[in-house]
Protein backbone atom coordinates (compact mmCIF):
# COMPACT_ATOMS: atom_id res chain seq x y z
CA UNK A 1 0.00 0.00 0.00
CA UNK A 2 1.68 3.17 -1.18
CA UNK A 3 -1.21 5.59 -0.91
CA UNK A 4 -4.43 5.84 1.13
CA UNK A 5 -6.38 5.30 -2.12
CA UNK A 6 -5.30 1.67 -2.04
CA UNK A 7 -7.08 1.26 1.27
CA UNK A 8 -10.48 -0.30 1.79
CA UNK A 9 -11.89 2.89 3.34
CA UNK A 10 -11.24 4.82 0.15
CA UNK A 11 -12.94 2.21 -2.02
CA UNK A 12 -15.86 1.96 0.35
CA UNK A 13 -16.42 5.68 0.11
CA UNK A 14 -16.33 5.48 -3.67
CA UNK A 15 -19.18 3.00 -3.51
CA UNK A 16 -21.49 4.91 -1.20
CA UNK A 17 -20.86 8.45 -2.50
CA UNK A 18 -20.45 7.56 -6.09
CA UNK A 19 -21.20 11.01 -7.47
CA UNK A 20 -18.79 13.02 -5.42
CA UNK A 21 -16.06 10.43 -5.58
CA UNK A 22 -16.09 10.48 -9.36
CA UNK A 23 -15.01 14.09 -9.54
CA UNK A 24 -11.26 13.77 -9.14
CA UNK A 25 -10.86 17.36 -8.07
CA UNK A 26 -12.84 16.88 -4.89
CA UNK A 27 -10.56 16.69 -1.95
CA UNK A 28 -10.36 14.06 0.72
CA UNK A 29 -8.67 15.14 3.87
CA UNK A 30 -7.24 13.32 6.82
CA UNK A 31 -6.95 14.83 10.27
CA UNK A 32 -4.12 14.17 12.64
CA UNK A 33 -3.56 15.40 16.15
CA UNK A 34 -1.44 14.76 19.17
CA UNK A 35 -0.38 16.70 22.23
CA UNK A 36 3.07 18.16 22.48
CA UNK A 37 5.04 20.40 24.77
CA UNK A 38 6.91 23.19 23.04
CA UNK A 39 9.15 23.59 26.10
CA UNK A 40 10.19 20.04 26.78
CA UNK A 41 8.36 16.96 27.95
CA UNK A 42 7.84 18.07 31.52
CA UNK A 43 6.53 21.55 30.90
CA UNK A 44 2.92 20.45 31.35
CA UNK A 45 1.36 23.94 31.58
CA UNK A 46 2.40 24.63 28.01
CA UNK A 47 0.90 21.53 26.46
CA UNK A 48 -0.89 22.21 23.24
CA UNK A 49 -2.65 20.09 20.68
CA UNK A 50 -2.07 21.01 17.07
CA UNK A 51 -4.55 19.58 14.58
CA UNK A 52 -3.33 18.94 11.07
CA UNK A 53 -5.28 18.66 7.85
CA UNK A 54 -3.75 16.56 5.10
CA UNK A 55 -5.25 16.61 1.59
CA UNK A 56 -5.11 13.03 0.38
CA UNK A 57 -5.41 13.80 -3.32
CA UNK A 58 -1.73 14.33 -3.75
CA UNK A 59 0.44 11.65 -5.31
CA UNK A 60 2.32 9.26 -3.01
CA UNK A 61 5.69 11.06 -3.11
CA UNK A 62 4.22 14.41 -2.20
CA UNK A 63 1.37 13.60 0.13
CA UNK A 64 3.21 13.52 3.42
CA UNK A 65 5.73 16.21 2.64
CA UNK A 66 5.90 18.85 5.29
CA UNK A 67 4.69 21.74 3.14
CA UNK A 68 1.58 19.84 2.11
CA UNK A 69 0.35 19.22 5.64
CA UNK A 70 -1.65 22.14 6.94
CA UNK A 71 -1.70 23.14 10.53
CA UNK A 72 -5.30 23.97 11.18
CA UNK A 73 -5.89 24.37 14.90
CA UNK A 74 -3.71 25.04 17.88
CA UNK A 75 -5.60 23.98 20.97
CA UNK A 76 -4.12 25.38 24.14
CA UNK A 77 -3.85 22.97 27.03
CA UNK A 78 -4.99 19.37 27.05
CA UNK A 79 -8.48 19.27 25.51
CA UNK A 80 -9.37 15.94 27.12
CA UNK A 81 -13.01 15.02 26.55
CA UNK A 82 -13.74 18.49 25.15
CA UNK A 83 -11.89 17.79 21.92
CA UNK A 84 -15.16 18.15 20.00
CA UNK A 85 -15.68 21.67 21.29
CA UNK A 86 -12.33 22.82 20.05
CA UNK A 87 -12.73 21.09 16.70
CA UNK A 88 -15.99 22.98 16.07
CA UNK A 89 -14.70 25.68 13.71
CA UNK A 90 -12.83 23.14 11.61
CA UNK A 91 -15.74 20.72 11.49
CA UNK A 92 -18.14 23.54 10.57
CA UNK A 93 -15.96 24.46 7.63
CA UNK A 94 -15.60 20.89 6.50
CA UNK A 95 -19.33 20.24 6.75
CA UNK A 96 -20.02 23.36 4.70
CA UNK A 97 -17.47 22.33 2.11
CA UNK A 98 -19.07 18.89 1.93
CA UNK A 99 -22.64 20.06 1.60
CA UNK A 100 -22.37 23.22 -0.45
CA UNK A 101 -18.94 23.02 -1.97
CA UNK A 102 -16.48 25.87 -2.42
CA UNK A 103 -15.76 27.85 -5.56
CA UNK A 104 -12.25 27.11 -6.71
CA UNK A 105 -10.02 28.18 -9.52
CA UNK A 106 -7.84 25.56 -11.09
CA UNK A 107 -4.65 27.02 -12.43
CA UNK A 108 -3.69 23.99 -14.46
CA UNK A 109 -6.88 23.94 -16.52
CA UNK A 110 -7.75 27.61 -15.96
CA UNK A 111 -11.32 26.81 -14.97
CA UNK A 112 -13.43 27.53 -11.96
CA UNK A 113 -15.11 24.61 -10.32
CA UNK A 114 -17.03 23.73 -7.21
CA UNK A 115 -15.01 21.67 -4.84
CA UNK A 116 -16.38 19.35 -2.20
CA UNK A 117 -14.25 18.30 0.68
CA UNK A 118 -14.74 15.36 2.92
CA UNK A 119 -13.12 13.94 5.93
CA UNK A 120 -11.58 10.64 5.11
CA UNK A 121 -10.07 9.45 8.35
CA UNK A 122 -7.84 10.61 11.12
CA UNK A 123 -4.51 9.57 12.49
CA UNK A 124 -4.20 9.57 16.23
CA UNK A 125 -2.17 8.31 19.05
CA UNK A 126 -4.79 7.08 21.47
CA UNK A 127 -4.02 5.95 24.95
CA UNK A 128 -3.62 2.22 25.15
CA UNK B 1 19.29 69.20 15.36
CA UNK B 2 21.59 71.58 17.17
CA UNK B 3 24.52 70.21 19.05
CA UNK B 4 23.58 69.16 22.57
CA UNK B 5 27.07 68.60 23.93
CA UNK B 6 26.63 71.54 26.30
CA UNK B 7 24.23 69.47 28.38
CA UNK B 8 27.06 67.38 29.73
CA UNK B 9 30.11 69.58 29.04
CA UNK B 10 28.77 72.71 30.70
CA UNK B 11 28.22 71.20 34.13
CA UNK B 12 31.15 69.46 35.78
CA UNK B 13 30.03 69.39 39.38
CA UNK B 14 27.19 70.53 41.63
CA UNK B 15 28.63 74.04 41.89
CA UNK B 16 30.38 74.50 38.59
CA UNK B 17 28.20 75.42 35.60
CA UNK B 18 29.20 77.35 32.53
CA UNK B 19 27.21 80.40 31.49
CA UNK B 20 26.19 78.56 28.35
CA UNK B 21 24.77 75.66 30.41
CA UNK B 22 22.64 78.02 32.49
CA UNK B 23 21.30 79.86 29.47
CA UNK B 24 20.54 76.78 27.46
CA UNK B 25 19.04 74.92 30.38
CA UNK B 26 16.71 77.84 30.94
CA UNK B 27 15.76 77.80 27.30
CA UNK B 28 15.15 74.06 27.56
CA UNK B 29 12.86 74.53 30.55
CA UNK B 30 10.94 77.26 28.74
CA UNK B 31 10.45 75.02 25.77
CA UNK B 32 9.57 71.98 27.85
CA UNK B 33 6.85 73.75 29.83
CA UNK B 34 5.67 75.50 26.70
CA UNK B 35 5.03 72.18 25.08
CA UNK B 36 3.52 70.69 28.23
CA UNK B 37 0.44 72.74 27.24
CA UNK B 38 -0.31 74.48 30.49
CA UNK B 39 0.45 71.56 32.79
CA UNK B 40 2.34 72.54 35.94
CA UNK B 41 4.54 69.48 35.90
CA UNK B 42 6.37 67.56 33.23
CA UNK B 43 8.95 64.78 33.01
CA UNK B 44 12.13 65.63 34.87
CA UNK B 45 15.24 64.89 32.78
CA UNK B 46 17.68 64.98 35.72
CA UNK B 47 20.01 62.07 36.35
CA UNK B 48 17.97 60.91 39.34
CA UNK B 49 14.47 61.02 37.89
CA UNK B 50 15.58 60.09 34.34
CA UNK B 51 12.26 61.11 32.79
CA UNK B 52 10.26 58.77 34.97
CA UNK B 53 8.75 61.37 37.33
CA UNK B 54 6.89 64.58 36.74
CA UNK B 55 8.15 67.72 38.50
CA UNK B 56 7.30 71.40 38.63
CA UNK B 57 9.65 73.88 37.03
CA UNK B 58 11.15 74.97 40.36
CA UNK B 59 11.92 71.45 41.50
CA UNK B 60 13.32 70.61 38.09
CA UNK B 61 15.77 73.52 38.24
CA UNK B 62 17.03 72.30 41.61
CA UNK B 63 17.33 68.75 40.31
CA UNK B 64 19.20 69.76 37.17
CA UNK B 65 21.68 71.83 39.15
CA UNK B 66 22.15 69.08 41.69
CA UNK B 67 22.22 65.98 39.49
CA UNK B 68 22.68 67.25 35.94
CA UNK B 69 20.97 65.81 32.88
CA UNK B 70 20.42 62.10 32.62
CA UNK B 71 22.90 60.35 30.34
CA UNK B 72 22.41 60.35 26.57
CA UNK B 73 19.34 62.52 26.61
CA UNK B 74 20.22 64.61 23.58
CA UNK B 75 16.96 63.89 21.78
CA UNK B 76 14.33 65.51 23.97
CA UNK B 77 11.62 63.00 23.20
CA UNK B 78 9.90 63.52 26.54
CA UNK B 79 9.73 67.23 25.97
CA UNK B 80 8.02 67.65 22.66
CA UNK B 81 10.72 66.53 20.25
CA UNK B 82 9.68 63.78 17.91
CA UNK B 83 11.85 60.71 17.91
CA UNK B 84 12.86 61.12 14.30
CA UNK B 85 16.35 59.65 14.09
CA UNK B 86 15.09 56.59 12.30
CA UNK B 87 12.96 58.62 9.94
CA UNK B 88 16.02 60.62 8.92
CA UNK B 89 18.02 57.58 8.01
CA UNK B 90 15.14 56.12 6.16
CA UNK B 91 13.97 59.16 4.31
CA UNK B 92 16.47 59.29 1.41
CA UNK B 93 15.04 56.07 0.13
CA UNK B 94 11.48 57.25 0.07
CA UNK B 95 12.33 59.67 -2.73
CA UNK B 96 13.02 56.78 -5.05
CA UNK B 97 9.60 55.42 -4.32
CA UNK B 98 7.23 56.03 -7.18
CA UNK B 99 3.59 56.32 -6.19
CA UNK B 100 2.07 53.86 -8.52
CA UNK B 101 5.03 52.59 -10.49
CA UNK B 102 2.78 51.73 -13.41
CA UNK B 103 1.17 48.90 -11.50
CA UNK B 104 -2.07 49.64 -13.28
CA UNK B 105 -0.56 49.02 -16.69
CA UNK B 106 1.24 46.03 -15.42
CA UNK B 107 -1.99 44.51 -14.17
CA UNK B 108 -3.62 44.99 -17.53
CA UNK B 109 -0.67 43.36 -19.27
CA UNK B 110 -0.69 40.53 -16.83
CA UNK B 111 -4.39 40.03 -17.27
CA UNK B 112 -4.04 39.92 -21.03
CA UNK B 113 -1.08 37.63 -20.95
CA UNK B 114 -2.46 35.13 -18.48
CA UNK B 115 -6.21 35.24 -18.52
CA UNK B 116 -6.81 36.24 -22.09
CA UNK B 117 -5.33 33.24 -23.87
CA UNK B 118 -8.13 31.77 -25.88
CA UNK B 119 -11.83 31.99 -25.13
CA UNK B 120 -12.09 28.68 -23.30
CA UNK B 121 -10.64 29.98 -20.08
CA UNK B 122 -12.63 31.47 -17.27
CA UNK B 123 -11.80 34.38 -15.06
CA UNK B 124 -10.56 33.10 -11.76
CA UNK B 125 -13.02 33.46 -8.90
CA UNK B 126 -12.65 36.33 -6.51
CA UNK B 127 -10.15 35.18 -3.92
CA UNK B 128 -7.94 33.66 -6.56
CA UNK B 129 -8.06 36.84 -8.56
CA UNK B 130 -7.02 38.96 -5.59
CA UNK B 131 -4.10 36.66 -5.08
CA UNK B 132 -2.93 36.81 -8.67
CA UNK B 133 -3.36 40.56 -8.73
CA UNK B 134 -1.18 40.87 -5.72
CA UNK B 135 1.42 38.58 -7.23
CA UNK B 136 1.55 40.50 -10.46
CA UNK B 137 1.80 43.85 -8.76
CA UNK B 138 4.77 42.67 -6.77
CA UNK B 139 6.50 41.25 -9.82
CA UNK B 140 8.11 44.56 -10.64
CA UNK B 141 11.89 44.37 -10.48
CA UNK B 142 13.58 45.71 -7.39
CA UNK B 143 15.51 48.25 -9.44
CA UNK B 144 16.52 48.87 -13.03
CA UNK B 145 19.36 46.36 -13.43
CA UNK B 146 18.09 43.21 -11.82
CA UNK B 147 15.69 40.37 -12.40
CA UNK B 148 14.95 39.97 -8.71
CA UNK B 149 11.39 41.06 -8.07
CA UNK B 150 10.23 43.16 -5.17
CA UNK B 151 8.29 40.28 -3.69
CA UNK B 152 11.25 37.96 -3.96
CA UNK B 153 13.50 40.44 -2.21
CA UNK B 154 11.13 40.96 0.72
CA UNK B 155 10.58 37.25 0.96
CA UNK B 156 14.28 36.60 1.39
CA UNK B 157 14.79 39.25 4.05
CA UNK B 158 11.66 38.12 5.88
CA UNK B 159 12.91 34.54 5.82
CA UNK B 160 16.13 35.70 7.47
CA UNK B 161 14.13 37.56 10.04
CA UNK B 162 12.23 34.50 11.11
CA UNK B 163 15.23 32.20 10.89
CA UNK B 164 17.33 34.26 13.28
CA UNK B 165 14.43 35.82 15.20
CA UNK B 166 15.47 39.35 14.36
CA UNK B 167 13.79 42.06 16.33
CA UNK B 168 11.67 44.55 14.52
CA UNK B 169 14.22 47.29 14.90
CA UNK B 170 16.99 45.02 13.74
CA UNK B 171 14.92 44.21 10.68
CA UNK B 172 14.27 47.87 9.90
CA UNK B 173 17.95 48.68 10.30
CA UNK B 174 18.95 45.81 8.02
CA UNK B 175 16.51 47.03 5.38
CA UNK B 176 17.95 50.50 5.66
CA UNK B 177 21.46 49.21 5.06
CA UNK B 178 20.42 47.09 2.11
CA UNK B 179 18.61 50.09 0.72
CA UNK B 180 21.70 52.26 0.83
CA UNK B 181 23.54 49.62 -1.20
CA UNK B 182 20.89 49.56 -3.90
CA UNK B 183 20.88 52.00 -6.80
CA UNK B 184 18.46 54.91 -6.72
CA UNK B 185 14.91 54.19 -7.79
CA UNK B 186 14.61 50.81 -6.14
CA UNK B 187 11.37 49.65 -4.60
CA UNK B 188 12.51 47.83 -1.50
CA UNK B 189 10.04 48.67 1.28
CA UNK B 190 11.54 50.91 3.90
CA UNK B 191 10.45 49.08 7.00
CA UNK B 192 8.72 46.10 8.46
CA UNK B 193 5.30 47.70 8.29
CA UNK B 194 5.49 48.28 4.57
CA UNK B 195 6.85 44.84 3.84
CA UNK B 196 4.02 43.29 5.76
CA UNK B 197 1.53 45.39 3.88
CA UNK B 198 2.90 43.99 0.62
CA UNK B 199 2.94 40.46 1.89
CA UNK B 200 -0.48 40.47 3.52
CA UNK B 201 -2.21 39.13 0.41
CA UNK B 202 0.18 36.21 0.46
CA UNK B 203 -0.50 35.37 4.04
CA UNK B 204 -3.16 32.92 4.98
CA UNK B 205 -5.82 34.31 7.26
CA UNK B 206 -6.22 32.86 10.70
CA UNK B 207 -8.60 33.45 13.56
CA UNK B 208 -8.23 33.56 17.26
CA UNK B 209 -11.25 32.17 19.03
CA UNK B 210 -11.64 32.63 22.74
CA UNK B 211 -12.48 29.46 24.61
CA UNK B 212 -13.93 28.64 28.01
CA UNK B 213 -11.03 27.78 30.32
CA UNK B 214 -12.71 24.49 31.18
CA UNK B 215 -13.30 23.68 27.53
CA UNK B 216 -17.13 23.73 27.69
CA UNK B 217 -17.74 26.04 24.75
CA UNK B 218 -16.05 28.38 22.30
CA UNK B 219 -17.04 32.02 22.31
CA UNK B 220 -18.32 32.08 18.76
CA UNK B 221 -21.69 32.21 17.03
CA UNK B 222 -24.32 32.49 19.81
CA UNK B 223 -21.78 33.18 22.51
CA UNK B 224 -19.76 35.68 20.55
CA UNK B 225 -20.37 38.51 23.02
CA UNK B 226 -20.75 36.48 26.20
CA UNK B 227 -18.42 37.35 29.01
CA UNK B 228 -18.88 34.25 31.10
CA UNK B 229 -19.19 30.63 30.04
CA UNK B 230 -22.93 29.77 29.94
CA UNK B 231 -22.20 26.20 31.09
CA UNK B 232 -19.74 26.50 33.94
CA UNK B 233 -19.83 30.25 34.59
CA UNK B 234 -16.09 30.78 34.44
CA UNK B 235 -14.80 34.05 33.09
CA UNK B 236 -13.81 34.48 29.48
CA UNK B 237 -11.19 37.10 30.35
CA UNK B 238 -8.54 37.40 33.00
CA UNK B 239 -9.88 38.91 36.19
CA UNK B 240 -8.23 41.25 38.64
CA UNK B 241 -9.33 42.73 41.95
CA UNK B 242 -10.88 46.12 41.34
CA UNK B 243 -10.21 47.19 44.93
CA UNK B 244 -13.76 47.15 46.25
CA UNK B 245 -13.87 43.40 46.70
CA UNK B 246 -15.32 42.76 43.28
CA UNK B 247 -13.54 41.42 40.26
CA UNK B 248 -12.95 43.36 37.10
CA UNK B 249 -12.45 41.72 33.72
CA UNK B 250 -9.47 42.71 31.64
CA UNK B 251 -9.63 42.29 27.91
CA UNK B 252 -7.11 39.47 27.89
CA UNK B 253 -8.74 36.12 27.15
CA UNK B 254 -7.97 33.22 29.46
CA UNK B 255 -7.80 30.68 26.67
CA UNK B 256 -7.23 31.33 23.03
CA UNK B 257 -7.82 28.79 20.30
CA UNK B 258 -6.05 29.46 17.04
CA UNK B 259 -7.88 28.35 13.94
CA UNK B 260 -6.23 28.33 10.53
CA UNK B 261 -8.97 27.53 8.02
CA UNK B 262 -7.83 24.67 5.74
CA UNK B 263 -10.17 25.46 2.84
CA UNK B 264 -8.30 28.58 1.64
CA UNK B 265 -5.12 26.56 1.89
CA UNK B 266 -6.50 23.86 -0.35
CA UNK B 267 -7.66 26.64 -2.68
CA UNK B 268 -4.09 27.85 -2.76
CA UNK B 269 -2.94 24.38 -3.78
CA UNK B 270 -5.21 24.60 -6.82
CA UNK B 271 -4.00 28.08 -7.61
CA UNK B 272 -0.47 26.93 -8.21
CA UNK B 273 -0.09 25.11 -11.46
CA UNK B 274 2.23 22.41 -10.25
CA UNK B 275 0.20 21.32 -7.26
CA UNK B 276 -3.05 21.75 -9.16
CA UNK B 277 -1.90 19.05 -11.57
CA UNK B 278 -0.89 16.82 -8.71
CA UNK B 279 -4.19 17.23 -6.95
CA UNK B 280 -6.25 15.58 -9.67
Amino acid sequence: MVHPSDGEAWKHFDRIHHEKAEEARNVRVALATDGFNPYGMLAAPYTCWPVFVIPLNLPPGVIFQRQMIFLSLVIPDHPGKHMGVFMEPLIDDLVKAWEEGVQMYNRATKRNFKMHVWYHYSLHDFLA
Amino acid sequence: MDDREWMYMGRTSQKDFSLEWIEKTEAFLEQAFDRAKGARTTWCPCDKCANTRKRTKEVMIQHLCKYGFTADYTQWVYHGEADCTREEVVRPRVEGYDDDGGVGHMLDDYGEAHFGEGFMEEEPEETAKAYYDMLSSAQKPLHGDTTVSQLDAIGRVMALKSQYSMSREHFDATLTIIATLLPAGHVLPKNMYESQKLLCALKMPYEKIHACPNGCILFRKDYENAKYCPECGSSRFLEVDSGDGNKRQLDIPVKNLRYLPPIPRIQRLYMTEETAKQMT
